[in-house]
């Protein structure tokens, strides 16, 4: 099964899931994405933006200080909850350069969708 | 911390006090406090626990009021002292940043309270599980009280701003908790080791937050909640709450992500 395809399914799983982008935090880019309605160019771009920053760039960093941890291993995952939509981001544990956007109404089981992106994210790596 | 001579003038309150009994007030122009305001001021940044300090000036005029670690939480009974109608502004106020605006209701009132004072007295009352006890002079039991500061129980302040209520269900689940009522911590519970890295994000988010320019920083005042969580193996989360300028972190066990998750979403129902 293509990546694309991946994600689709991933989306059908839960409908409360409005975007997903499979993106590379390392370059920046979304690699693929699977949307209710077609997403702008600029959008993907956009939240990717933010998957860097939480999971690979300044607030990352500043939360990873707080953990104190010696081998500096990093942040794996960002939930971020506002009055409209949820935002979810999860880092790669196999590849840490590999992150799973995904932006949901309020309705969405947060817990199920993050166990279900995780073990989905760490199968996607190689075939986008 | 207490320091060195404000302890030792308290046990020399203390001797003073020594024939004190229940229900009386002692002395609060002990020998060097010239300034009645500085004496009066210096009784509720001292104040650790919830407590209602009832002053007493020349005059007879009494003010009563709630304090705990040097904030004002409430004017309470009794109250002969005739207060401006602004005195609800006293409300929440941090006797710790006197140098600020925003507490010129405070400083004023008490100002006015204290003019021309030579003597100036305190009742103290410490309020526990809504029992009171009086307390005249401080307890010997007090003595320690400045060094056990880690092992207080630090008064979240109920109802003083929209993330109470989620700060009050988070504490007893948390490893660490800090909250910020615009710039200035206004409680924090939990080690030092963990509240330490706590207060050095929120320094670190304030910095970058004054950084952006006021269009933006007005978009932050929507409620939000921000979890960051580090290899699931590791297992340590690191939350940030946010509404009408006030700020909740909270460092807690991933393990209870679903717990953290429904006291956010009940607080903003």
């Amino acid at each position: 099964m293509k990546l694309a395809e991946k994600l689709d399914q991933l989306r059908q799983k839960f409908p409360e899931c409005q975007t997903l982008a499979f993106a590379d935090i390392s370059t920046g880019m979304v690699l693929c994405s699977s949307a209710d309605k077609n997403s702008r160019q600029e959008y993907l771009d956009s939240l990717c933006d933010v998957a860097v920053d939480m999971l690979n760039g300044d607030s990352a960093k500043r939360v990873n200080d707080a953990f104190a941890r010696e081998d500096d291993a990093g942040i794996y995952q960002a939930i971020i909850i506002e009055t409209a939509e949820i935002g979810v981001f999860l880092k790669s544990t196999n590849n840490p350069s590999e992150a799973l956007c995904c932006v949901c109404t309020p309705g969405i089981e947060l817990e199920a969708l993050i166990q279900g992106a995780r073990e989905n994210l760490d199968e996607f790596g190689g075939d986008p | 911390m207490t320091e060195l001579t404000t302890l030792q003038s308290r046990i020399a309150s203390l001797t003073q006090c020594s024939d004190s009994v229940s229900g009386r007030y002692r002395d609060l122009m002990l020998p060097g406090m010239t300034d009645g305001l500085s004496a009066m001021r210096l009784e509720i940044e001292e104040t650790q626990l919830l407590r209602r300090l009832v002053f007493q000036n020349d005059t007879g005029n009494t003010i009563g009021i709630e304090v705990a670690s040097g904030r004002v939480l409430r004017v309470a009974e009794p109250i002969t002292h005739q207060l401006p109608a602004e005195c609800a502004d006293l409300i929440g106020q941090d006797l710790l940043e006197d140098h600020h605006d925003q507490i010129s209701a405070v400083v004023d009132i008490f100002r006015n309270f204290c003019a021309g004072t030579e003597t100036l007295r305190v009742e103290s009352h410490i309020l526990a599980e809504k029992k009171e006890t009086s307390s005249v002079g401080i307890p010997g039991s007090k003595l320690c009280e400045p060094f056990l500061d880690l092992a207080k129980t630090p008064e979240i302040l109920s109802g003083q701003n929209d993330l109470s209520v989620f700060a009050e269900r988070c504490a007893p689940s948390a490893t660490a908790i800090l909250g910020l009522e615009g710039d200035v911590i206004s409680f924090e519970l939990g080690p030092d080791e963990f509240l330490k890295p706590l207060r050095d994000v929120a320094d670190a988010e304030q910095a970058k937050a004054s950084e952006k320019p006021g269009t933006e920083r007005s978009e932050e005042s929507e409620p939000n909640c921000i979890i960051l969580s580090e290899h699931p193996a590791n297992g340590r989360s690191l939350l940030r709450a946010t509404a009408s300028g006030s700020q909740v972190f909270v460092l807690f066990d991933t393990t209870a992500l679903t717990k953290f998750l429904t006291f956010w979403t009940e607080s903003r129902v």
